[in-house]
């Protein structure tokens, strides 16, 4: 068992155990609590929610490892100005309150995880859907995995993910009876367009997997003029949240591994959100 | 002596020719008319309805490709010009693509990434990207001008992308101005239960791709509209049973959501998430019949840029 442990130490050893140190990302690193809080148990949520919280309450577990914000500030793409817009918000001072009741601690590392395991996530979403996602090259960055699979068609792999994931809100584009051979996996907001350019770097590749991308600007009006410039190229979306849990159940793993004696739980899957209508 | 009828309209005919009337025809040419004129002409109608665009270096509205002085054999309004728009538009023997939306994938149609989060973006430029390439020098050979008319056509009194888009909900009647929002109005709808108000838009926009978000039986009395980001659609989540939103991110406006319906409280309570191209490529099948009476001199049609995802039968 080991001896009480701080949120500071907590972080320092993430960072030590990954070998990796950089300033953090926007809107990332203690987001709540203190560094000499003493940590007496870990949730492991991708999304700090309601849901999360209270499960971490009932688990007696008073820190959150997190890949998103508590209060929704995503990045710079997207949450400027949006901190001040919450400030009177009722649901930001719920949320906020029952993190501060409960004295909970929010630990936000998403850029740690890319940058110090970058096929993290993404390896962990192609295992998931049964394949084996090849080793990247000394010094590759990218989060994109590539996997050689089974030849199927993009409807059927799109079938096969919405078993697989338990997925029911995908979202495809390309022909339905495209060929599929070789899959690029990327998990969560594939973004900015620079990234599915690099996946597309591969000339075998005729699927992208990912579990969100902006639409209309950037990534899939690309995937779409590719398309039409004659590359045999489709994209699957099958959701933010689903794409992104199997990274969060081997980061657990690892983090035991790590962190003998620390009680670590990873969020159970939780309810896909949407609905199509 | 008599003359026929036939000789007689054949003399009128050059009685026109040699006395004006071809000076006339030659200054109407289609030929004549270039992608600049025929910009100004519609900024010149935005200026005279007291539209005043004024925010420096955020004007989305100037040309993306093509030399505006190129003459203009026919006009072709789109919601986004992706690269089948463009073929489309060479196919209909058009060379002026007025786009809605941007043209090459990123803000301004510019390839800037981000500032604060720089060490974090992926190295690199689409500066000499295939694709990016390829679409140039297919309107390069085609002689094809782009323009984007984004941010003087949401101006317009009423703006055109909302108006059309009550118009294919059959909302009109259900119109109620709010104050302090992005987009001013909601609708105040007889009392309908979420998944049918979802059913009637999906239906009304013609796509299966409609997202939502809250309980099937949550009765709506009262949809408010709003696009793209938290911060926008936020006021109108404060004060409404659902919001209307187009093209989300699942990673901004969705978590909020989901807390809001977890903790019970009041609002938010429902999302109906919409393509961008369905939520306002209506105004741009409208847009030909709204410029024509300023550009009669050329033909104008509008091209479908189509919906980007289809999705697994329920």
């Amino acid at each position: 068992m080991l001896p009480t442990m701080t949120c500071w130490e907590l972080v320092n050893r993430i960072h030590s155990m990954l070998d990796e140190r950089h300033k953090d990302a926007m809107d990332e690193g203690v987001i709540t609590g203190g560094d000499d809080d003493a940590v007496t148990g870990i949730l492991v949520a991708n999304e700090p929610s309601v849901e999360a919280i209270r499960f971490a309450i009932e688990t007696g577990k008073n820190c959150i490892l997190c890949r998103e914000h508590p209060f929704y500030l995503y990045g710079e793409y997207l949450s400027v100005g949006l901190a001040d817009a919450l400030a009177d918000d009722p649901v930001f001072k719920a949320k906020r309150q029952m993190i501060e009741d409960h004295h909970l601690i929010v630990i936000r590392l998403a850029a740690l995880w890319d940058t110090a395991r970058p096929k993290w996530f993404s390896s962990a979403l192609a295992r998931e859907l049964g394949w084996q996602p090849e080793d990247g090259r000394p010094g590759d960055q990218w989060t994109t995995v590539y996997c050689n699979i089974p030849r199927t068609t993009l409807l059927d792999l799109a079938n096969f993910a919405s078993a697989r994931l338990r997925a029911k809100v995908l979202r495809m584009v390309g022909d339905p009876h495209l060929p599929i051979t070789r899959v690029a996996v990327i998990h969560g907001f594939a973004f900015p367009t620079l990234v599915l350019h690099h996946a597309l770097q591969d000339p075998a590749v005729n699927c992208i997997i990912t579990g969100n991308t902006p639409e209309v600007d950037h990534c899939t009006t690309y995937i779409r003029d590719t398309i039409t410039a004659g590359r045999s190229i489709s994209l699957v979306q099958v959701g933010y949240e689903k794409s992104d849990y199997p990274g969060a159940v081997e980061l657990t793993r690892w983090l035991r591994s790590v962190l003998p004696g620390m009680p670590i739980e990873v969020q159970p899957p939780v309810a896909e959100l949407c609905w199509f209508a | 002596m008599s003359i026929s009828r036939r000789k007689f309209g054949q003399g009128v005919g050059a009685t026109m020719l040699l006395h004006g009337g071809l000076a006339h025809s030659y200054a109407a040419a289609p030929a004549q008319l270039t992608a600049q004129q025929v910009a100004q002409r519609i900024l010149n109608k935005v200026a005279a309805e007291g539209v005043n665009f004024k925010f420096p270096g955020l004007d989305t509205d100037t040309f993306k490709y093509g030399d505006p002085s190129t003459p203009v054999t026919g006009i072709v309004f789109t919601f986004q010009a992706t690269f089948d728009v463009l073929k489309k538009t060479v196919a209909a023997k058009k060379n002026f693509v007025i786009s809605h939306e941007r043209m090459f994938w990123e803000q301004l149609d510019d390839l800037r990434t981000l500032r604060h989060d720089a060490p974090f973006e992926p190295a690199g430029s689409l500066e000499t990207e295939g694709v990016f390439l390829a679409k140039r020098k297919y309107c390069e050979e085609n002689g094809l001008v782009v323009w984007r008319f984004h941010n003087h056509q949401h101006l317009l009194k009423p703006d055109p992308i909302m108006a059309t888009l009550t118009a294919r909900l059959g909302w009109q009647q259900y119109v109620v101005p709010v104050q302090g929002q992005m987009i001013g109005f909601a609708y105040a709808i007889p009392e309908t239960p979420l998944r049918e108000v979802a059913r009637h838009v999906a239906q009304s926009i013609e796509s299966r791709d409609v997202r939502v978000i809250g309980d099937p039986n949550l009765p709506v009395r009262r949809v408010g509209i709003g696009a793209h980001k938290l911060i926008e659609i936020l006021k109108p989540l404060q004060t409404n049973d659902a919001v209307l939103m187009s093209e989300p991110q699942d990673c901004d406006a969705f978590p909020y959501l989901r807390d809001g319906i977890a903790l019970g409280l009041p609002h938010p309570k429902g999302l109906i998430a919409i393509p961008h191209e369905r939520f306002e490529e209506w105004a741009e099948q409208d847009a030909p019949a709204w410029l024509k009476p300023l550009v009669p001199e050329v033909p104008i049609e509008f091209i479908s840029a189509g919906q980007p995802y289809w999705t697994l039968p329920a």
